[in-house]
């Protein structure tokens, strides 16, 4: 399959990110179109063109916006900036270099749900691409896209930069809300769901950079346009972001149904080194781990499900044949204990214990016991969790245990050492 | 909650009926059915963290045209949720299925259980919440035998550092169950814990600028379910099984909290909340919890002492001291008759004391003059007007929500009733009205859904605008009543008072009082709580501001029905029971009117009564009124009976030594009027006596022909049988079955903490108002203009922690005692140079004291708010103890 | 009194005007605070708490709910270096420990002359690019012994260069065979 840019124009348009440059080439369009029809009509394009959200859950995105009650006031739009998934890193791509299309799609967002306030929660880091979104928010602000009465429309917004600051929860969309809200970001109970009782108890659509980004060109183009990519239940392109052990890591936009191997050994250049292929995990490293056999799976979200991992973020991560398992996990379960937000109990303790095993299987001090025990206590931890950060913490532990636990028994000692239970 | 909303759901197969939308949890508890839990609360939002109540949930299916769909049986056909559901969280729907004694399930509470002890010190042993820790209970009936995790790699963490002086915190043992940060936002509105950091590292923190800034603390270690939060009170002072726990009344305010006291060998080891979802639900406030060091003070009285020619005292026996007065009362009345003696009883004696101390002075000695009113002004009328138009019996504080609009007029509960402050903040989270009418900012104008503010000396007027808005929209005031005599007179001087003239005398707004007569007008129930600054600050039209609440409960109609009336904040625990005894000059007890009219506190206090001797019981004078020290140091002879050698005491001829409230069985009349009773939990010291005994004493030594009365139920049986009003109280009828509130269970310490369960609810007596016909006579004082005066007036302000005689001997709550200070307005500040921490002189009539100075937002100009009670004689001198808002002159110190 | 309120009242009150509850300017008002203070003091808790009329306990643990709020002073420029998995897989943890030792410091701590301050990061979002720094929040991508050896002269020498989108050079790996 050949790359298209519907989201990453900048690398066939220079200097995109500029608003002259961006409105030469269809730039608002897309809003003009959606500020013609009633907000109703542009959900309804949306559920047509059958988008679904980019930031891990694959929830279709119209349908999302159609949970909002239409009679109360005032309503939010969160855009999701938060990017902290491992693996990930595509959001922060788009709008560094292409944030119009960003701003014109939350723009649209808005309308369709009737917020007034659109706030875009990004990460503490994202330096520049917060500059770029201040710049590009004063650019549409400059040229009635933004304010009061947009042209004329009646239709009111104000978008804010609202900066994380280092705590993966927050891209939870309720731990965001929390964040927003000058709370601890850890996730709220559900329901109420946001669309309901979101920032301020107030309905609130939380929707990814990458899913606004892309309607621009659905409401400019239609939803059949959109749906020429892709397949029947996923359709359009993905922004894949390939790392790890690959020749050419990077962005690559291509068809949602594009296989895992197409990816990893055409766009990204099969295997760094000359090495051999060991495993890849799909869709951010919350996704379960997968093998040579999942090769050829379409990396749509219905086709990962299928196969017991998940589409998530869309960051593939390549693991050749020379990488230790235990270690990978290691680092995986590192990840997570050090992002827990503490809310529940499984979550809390299980990744601190998780990481105590690994620790010790890492470090040649594990026995086989620790390995059984780690699987014991991921599987103790399964379906528990307040939230799906939990869950991914034990998931990714099973589905390694699952596809390469021999090689975690290879690292216990032989002779166990006795640690005496307690309690 | 009403029948149509119940649901039946079925727990392992049993029907369990439960109204909708209570979490399954609490449906199951209702039922007898244990589902463990540690971060659900009953009084607590739910936040399903924990993850300790995970049950398996299945719903009635249903078809796509909403038909239940039928197995081949004809039963319902249940869609289990695909995992297992937090019952703290899920809401009962008709015909939900829940499996608990299921090995999914029971290996789900094994899993928590592990995860909660993973680094869990398990130092049971040492642990104060040992013997009633629902950690401990919930592992030995649900976890496992032995945990996996490896010893060594548990986490640590420094042991038990003070998240203040009063509250330790083991961060090894907390389960971050949250229910202490959600009790002090939800409940307590002192938003001062919080979890810092993240993850496994996460803990409680507080870093308010006064440590665990809230009068609510010690609650949070009652309902912590381990032994994370314990209190400096009881640390390491007994084990929870060796304690004597007697059911008691809190001695501090009229709130009447039930405590539970825990005794072991003849101490207080700790004080506890005794349930009681009328009252104090099952909270109490740190005063409550660590304010009885009092009991056990070393400076106790423990022999009667009579003062020697020398001046000093000396230890008598009961027989010699009894003899003693009994021949220098006689002495003063044969030569200057039974007028010549009065008699000043404290508001914090118990309801027997009181009777007979009434009896004994109207019977037995023959004088009126009796009056307990030490700190709370004369001649407002307000006694009475509770008798008539108080919140009537069968109220519930605690249930009030949508519908009630609460009528708050000079207040500051939090300081002064704490639980009060809870009360009125649920039922404005249930949905109530609240009105806050004050001249300064206070707590519970965080709870204000209408503000009146006024300035000092313009509250009479405020609430006559407030009448007149109100009467403006009833269609026919006073309907209600017909036998109600005075009402045409009060609508007349209700319609010569411009309502534009009244705001400007208030300093109130017409929007405010319009919005606030909205309020009243369209509430099915009114209640109206008056503080003593509102009656202190509107001075000589006090009796009118009385006047025109009982006007406005009356003319709504609201007067006499349930959970409406008027409520007077006073300032004691018994206040309240002295009105109901009769410890007033004017009236007996029940209010009957009194022929023989005595001569009242005032009168007996600055000498114009003339007296010659008094007797006083339970009351400080000298200290609350200094200017009375003069005329008690001219008396004839003077007889104090008090638990200490108070500052009254010390001028006394013989000192009587009393029991504490915790050393004797009685009742305290609650503000409410619910008469609560106590019992004893300790022996007094040495040969201290309770009250009434003393008193009986003392009659007999007057031959007079008083029953024998063995024990302080034998008093209130003859309360019971004379004081038409408190027919119903007899200790018995005090007593009731011991309920199981919706919020227990047979394990309640698992789901609400460990206040203690109870069975002696109290009881609420009639007032006028509620008579199938109420008859009683509306009364109108004509209203004074509001004086300008020149210069600041001072308003006292009661202070929980302050330097009283019983509060003082706590030291643990010497950190947080209030000072004295001199609170003002930005605005006055700046002329005087004064900043926030400079010293000020305030100087009146010759008595001058100085404090530092605080500037303070929710001061208005023109006043300077002080503290009563918190420093010697002369403070209180300035600030006339809680009685006047005199106009002060101001200075900085230099 | 307070002097974050004084020194920014403008961008205070902006900040407090994007919100309908006060409450919601924690997180702005402390990332103001440690661009005034280089840090979010104790002081700067109070101050922030002050503004939003919060309890300074609120603002605490807002504060050290997030990694990125320092709580202790910090060097002129904070490298934070991502050693996380996707990072890690091409060798992040060997570069960090290089240029650990290159600056003489341990992780999290500070070089004597108060200049570089050195902290693992998890995920910085740029794993095409890794392995990934951030100095002050700029990306230095592609990064090898060589390429720390430059990137910290060129800072000692001229300060940050200009803030820009992340760059990434292909990748150019000899084959192990
Ligand atoms: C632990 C966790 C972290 C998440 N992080 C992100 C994130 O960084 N960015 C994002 O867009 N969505 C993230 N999500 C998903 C969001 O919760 C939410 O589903 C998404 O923002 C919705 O937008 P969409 O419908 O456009 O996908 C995360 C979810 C979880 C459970
Ligand atoms: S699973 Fe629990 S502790 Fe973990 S991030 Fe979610 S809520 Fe927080
Ligand atoms: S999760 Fe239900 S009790 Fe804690």
């Amino acid at each position: 399959m050949e790359q298209v840019y519907l989201l990453l124009r900048h690398r066939e348009i220079p200097n995109i990110d500029e608003y002259d440059v961006y409105v030469a080439n269809g730039g608002y369009e897309g809003l003009k179109a959606a500020l013609e029809k009633s907000p109703d009509e542009v959900i309804d394009i949306v559920k047509q063109s059958g988008l679904r959200g980019r930031g891990g859950a694959g929830f279709p995105t119209g349908v999302k916006w159609g949970f909002v009650p239409k009679d109360i006031f005032p309503k939010y739009l969160v855009c999701n900036f938060a990017e902290g998934e491992p693996g990930t890193f595509k959001d922060r791509e788009i709008v560094e270099n292409n944030p119009h299309q960003l701003i014109e799609g939350i723009i649209i967002a808005a309308y369709a749900i009737q917020a007034s306030t659109a706030y875009i929660y990004h990460r503490g880091e994202f330096s520049y691409a917060a500059q770029q979104l201040q710049k590009a928010i004063a650019d549409a602000k400059a040229h009635g896209w933004l304010g009061e009465n947009i042209q004329g429309t009646g239709f009111s917004l104000n978008i804010y930069l609202h900066r994380e600051a280092g705590a993966y929860i927050c891209g939870e969309e309720t731990a965001q809300l929390n964040s927003i809200e000058g709370y601890l970001g850890q996730p709220r109970l559900k329901p109420p769901f946001p669309a309901v009782e979101g920032l301020w108890r107030k309905p609130t659509v939380i929707n990814n950079v990458e899913t606004l980004s892309n309607l621009p060109g659905i409401l400019r183009h239609g939803a059949d346009w959109y749906r020429q990519w892709g397949t029947e239940k996923n359709p359009g392109t993905r922004i894949y972001g390939v790392s790890g052990h690959v020749v050419r890591p990077g962005l690559y936009e291509l068809p949602t149904n594009v296989t895992a191997r197409e990816l990893i050994f055409e766009h990204a250049g099969g295997i760094w080194k000359g090495r051999g292929f060991k495993a890849f995990i799909p869709g951010g490293v919350s996704a379960p781990i997968l093998t040579e056999e999942h090769l050829d799976t379409p990396l749509t979200f219905d086709d990962l499900a299928a196969v017991g991992s998940m589409g998530g973020s869309g960051g593939v991560i390549v693991i050749d044949d020379q990488t230790d398992m235990a270690w990978l996990t290691y680092k995986m379960v590192a990840f997570y204990r050090h992002e827990s937000c503490g809310k529940c109990s499984p979550c809390r303790e299980g990744t601190y214990w998780q990481k105590m095993l690994l620790t010790r299987i890492v470090s040649g001090r594990g026995t086989r016991t620790d390995v059984e025990l780690l699987k014991q206590v991921s599987d103790q931890m399964t379906n528990k969790c307040f939230c799906p950060l939990g869950e991914s913490s034990r998931g990714v532990v099973q589905a390694v245990y699952k596809y390469f636990g021999d090689e975690m028994y290879l690292h216990a000692k032989d002779i166990p050492v006795v640690e005496a239970g307690t309690q | 909650m009403s029948e149509q909303n119940l649901v039946t759901i079925y727990i392992d197969g049993q029907p369990v009926q439960a109204p909708a939308g209570t979490p399954i949890v609490e449906a199951a508890k209702a039922a007898g059915i244990e589902i463990p839990v540690f971060c659900h609360h009953s009084k607590l939002t739910p936040v399903g963290m924990c993850r300790m109540c995970l049950v398996r949930v299945g719903t009635p299916a249903r078809t796509r045209t909403g038909e239940l769909e039928l197995d081949e049986n004809g039963n319902p056909v249940i869609r289990w949720f695909p995992r297992l559901m937090t019952g703290c969280t899920t809401p009962v729907s008709e015909g939900m299925h829940v499996e608990v004694n299921i090995p999914e399930v029971q290996d789900a509470w094994r899993g928590t259980l592990e995860f909660l002890l993973t680094s869990h010190p398990l130092d049971c042993p040492v642990c104060d919440k040992g013997g009633e820790c629902p950690l401990q209970d919930l592992t030995f009936a649900y976890g496992p035998d032995l945990s996996r995790f490896y010893k060594p790699y548990k986490l640590h963490f420094e042991k038990p550092i003070p998240l203040s002086e009063l509250i330790w915190l083991d961060r090894e043992r907390c389960i971050y169950c949250s229910r202490c940060i959600r009790f002090c936002d939800e409940i307590a509105n002192d938003p001062v814990l919080d979890f810092a950091d993240r993850g496994r590292g996460q803990h409680i923190v507080s870093v308010s600028e006064i440590p665990f800034d809230s009068y609510f603390s010690g609650n949070t270690t009652d309902i912590c379910p381990v032994g994370a939060l314990t209190t400096e009170d009881f640390r390491f002072k007994a084990r929870v099984w060796e304690l004597n726990n007697v059911p008691s009344i809190c001695p501090h305010c009229p709130v009447g909290c039930n405590i539970v006291i825990g005794e072991r060998a003849g101490e207080i080891k700790r004080i506890m909340p005794r349930q009681n979802e009328w009252v104090n639900e099952i909270w109490i406030c740190d005063k409550g919890r660590f304010g009885h060091h009092f009991v056990s003070a070393e400076d106790r009285l423990t022999t009667p002492l009579i003062k020697g020619e020398d001046g000093q005292f000396r230890d008598v026996t009961w027989g010699e001291a009894l003899e003693y007065v009994a021949n220098r009362l006689s002495a003063v009345i044969a030569a200057d008759g039974p007028s010549a003696v009065g008699g000043i009883a404290g508001g914090r004696a118990a309801n027997e004391d009181l009777y007979l101390f009434v009896k004994f002075f109207r019977d037995v000695l023959g004088s009126p003059n009796i009056d307990h009113r030490v700190a709370w002004p004369v001649g407002t009328g307000i006694e009475q007007a509770v008798a008539e138009v108080g919140l009537a019996s069968e109220s519930n504080l605690n249930g009030l929500g949508k519908g009630t609009t609460i009528l708050m007029v000079g207040t500051d509960v939090n300081e002064a009733q704490p639980v009060t402050y809870l009360r009125v903040r649920k039922a404005r989270r249930n949905g109530a009205s609240v009105i806050v009418a004050q001249a300064r900012r206070v707590k519970e104008h965080a709870e204000a859904t209408h503000t009146l503010d006024y300035r000092v000396g313009g509250e009479a007027h405020a609430v006559v605008a407030l009448l007149k808005a109100v009467l403006a929209r009833v269609d026919e005031p006073f309907g209600a009543y017909k036998k109600l005599s005075g009402k045409d007179e009060v609508l007349v001087a209700l319609e010569a008072l411009s309502q534009d003239d009244l705001l400007a005398q208030a300093g109130s707004t017409a929007d405010a009082v319009e919005a606030a007569a909205d309020a009243i007008a369209t509430a099915e129930h009114v209640v109206v709580m008056i503080g003593r600054e509102a009656l202190v600050g509107a001075g000589v039209n006090a009796p009118t501001l009385v006047d025109a609440l009982v006007a406005l409960l009356t003319a709504t109609g609201k007067a006499g029905q349930p959970n409406s009336g008027l409520m007077a904040l006073w300032p004691h625990n018994n206040t309240q029971g002295a009105n109901d005894m009769g410890v007033l000059p004017h009236l007996l007890p029940g209010y009957e009117p009194a022929d023989a009219i005595g001569a009242d506190i005032d009168a007996m206090l600055n000498g114009t009564a003339g007296l010659k001797a008094m007797y006083i019981m339970a009351a400080d004078p000298v200290r609350d009124r200094p200017g009375s020290r003069a005329v008690l140091e001219n008396l004839e002879f003077l007889v104090v009976q008090d638990i200490f050698l108070t500052e009254t005491a010390q001028l006394a001829d013989v000192v009587l030594p009393a029991a504490a409230f915790a050393e004797r069985d009685g009742t305290y009349t609650s503000y409410e009027r619910r008469v609560q009773r106590m019992d004893e939990a300790l022996q007094p010291p040495g040969d201290a006596m309770p009250d009434w005994w003393i008193l009986a004493q003392l009659a007999e030594r007057f031959d007079a022909a008083w029953p024998l009365y063995t024990l302080a139920d034998d008093v209130m049986q003859e309360i019971a049988k004379q004081v038409k009003i408190y027919k119903k109280m007899t200790y018995d009828n005090l007593e009731g079955e011991p309920i199981e509130w919706s919020t227990t269970a047979a394990r309640h310490h698992i789901y609400t903490g460990t206040a203690t369960l109870n069975s002696w609810f109290g009881r609420q007596w009639e007032v006028a108002a509620e008579a199938r016909r109420p008859k009683f006579a509306l009364r109108w004082h004509e209203l004074q203009p509001v004086p300008t005066a020149e210069g600041l007036r001072a308003v006292p302000q009661t202070r929980l922690y302050d330097n009283g005689t019983l509060i003082r001997r706590s030291t643990l709550l010497d950190q947080r005692r209030a000072r004295p200070e001199v609170v003002l307005s930005a605005v006055d500040a700046e002329p005087l140079g004064v900043q926030s921490g400079d010293l000020v002189r305030l100087a009146r009539n010759g008595v001058q004291v100085e404090a530092p100075a605080r500037i303070d937002k929710g001061v208005p100009p023109g006043i300077v708010i002080v503290p009563v009670d918190v420093d010697g004689t002369e403070w209180n001198a300035l600030t006339g103890g809680g009685l006047e808002s005199p106009v002060v002159k101001i200075e900085k110190a230099v | 009194m307070n002097n974050l309120y004084q020194k920014h009242r403008e961008e205070v009150d902006d900040i407090l005007s994007r919100y309908p509850e006060k409450r919601a300017a924690v997180m702005p008002l402390l990332w103001l605070a440690q661009e005034e203070y280089g840090y979010v003091s104790q002081e700067a808790m109070r101050e922030v708490a002050q503004i939003c009329e919060l309890d300074p306990t609120d603002v605490y643990a807002v504060a050290h709910f997030y990694s990125l709020y320092f709580k202790e002073p910090v060097g002129k420029y904070v490298i934070r270096f991502c050693t996380d998995m996707p990072c890690a897989l091409v060798g992040s943890e060997e570069v960090y420990q290089y240029l650990l030792d290159k600056l003489g410091i341990k992780d999290g701590e500070t070089t004597p002359d108060g200049l570089f301050t050195a902290q693992q990061a998890v995920c910085l979002a740029a794993c095409g690019a890794a392995p990934v720094m951030q100095i002050n929040f700029q990306y230095f991508a592609n990064l090898t012994p060589q390429r720390i050896d430059e990137i910290l002269d060129l800072v000692r020498a001229n300060g940050l260069p200009p803030n820009g989108p992340l760059r990434f050079e292909p990748r150019e790996e000899p084959s192990d065979a």
